[in-house]
């Protein structure tokens, strides 16, 4: 069951990438999540939104939507979309070390954003992409309760 | 993001400090090729303690430096690399390709 949601919308300018996995990673704090718990979050959703910036808008600026939900079993839901151009093969782009952007890229991101969460779904179509990660967080002896 | 290069007899030491992503990335790619140009060191250190996030950028930062460092066989290491950062080194196999320290 959701407990808690909210969303976002800001526009892909890489200034934003900061703002964006700090203000989810604040939403999470919620869960009462570790330290290294809360260093996955920010990285997870810097290189989604970094995706967006790089490669969903290479040469205009559009909107990246992120949407995230808390649940009861103490997990969270992170949706980053964007309405840019697609990814023609996801499963290419999924592979480690495959980039189509500059020198600057490594090629990582999905394999970063898959390793360092328990679930990941990439949708896209020419109209746009939505990944989704799914975030188990320990539940800590003496912990807050979300409920 | 700051870099700070200082240079002993052997040794050009790198540190990075702030937070190292897709804004930052290129900017420290450059400066840090920048000063490999003018140094022309034979081993080089790249002292990450000071960075409180790296995401993938991280990796490409790396290996851009490692490469550059390649074509005249100068040596790269990675000292003090906070746990996020390991992790994410770490999943792209760098502490297999280039001498890699956690911060403790």
């Amino acid at each position: 069951m959701c407990t808690n949601e909210m969303t976002m919308t800001f526009l892909s300018k890489s200034a934003n990438e900061g703002f964006a996995r700090y203000t989810v990673a604040s939403f999470a704090s919620q869960l009462d999540p570790t330290l290294d718990e809360l260093n996955d979050i920010k990285t997870i959703v810097s290189e989604a939104v970094t995706n967006c910036i790089v490669h969903a808008y290479p040469d205009s600026v559009g909107k990246i939507y992120i949407k995230a939900k808390l649940f009861q079993n103490n997990t969270i839901e992170i949706s980053v979309r964007d309405k840019g151009c697609g990814i023609p093969d996801i499963d290419r782009a999924r592979e480690p070390m495959f980039t189509t952007g500059d020198s600057e890229r490594s090629g990582m991101g999905f394999t970063i954003m898959e390793s360092f969460s328990d679930k990941m779904r990439v949708k896209s179509n020419s109209k746009g992409t939505t990944v989704t990660v799914i975030k188990r967080i320990s539940m800590r002896v003496g912990g807050r309760s979300l409920v | 993001m700051r870099i700070i290069s200082t240079k002993d007899a052997n040794v050009l030491s790198i540190s990075l400090e702030g937070e190292l992503d897709h804004h930052s990335a290129k900017g420290a790619i450059s400066q840090i090729a920048n000063i490999i140009e003018i140094e022309l060191p034979l081993n080089v250190t790249l002292n990450l303690k000071g960075l409180s996030f790296m995401d993938s950028s991280g990796i490409a930062l790396v290996l851009h430096t490692w490469r550059r460092l390649n074509d005249f066989s100068a040596k790269l290491k990675i000292e003090n690399v906070p746990t996020q950062g390991y992790k994410v080194l770490n999943a792209a196999g760098i502490p297999r390709l280039i001498p890699t320290t956690r911060l403790h």
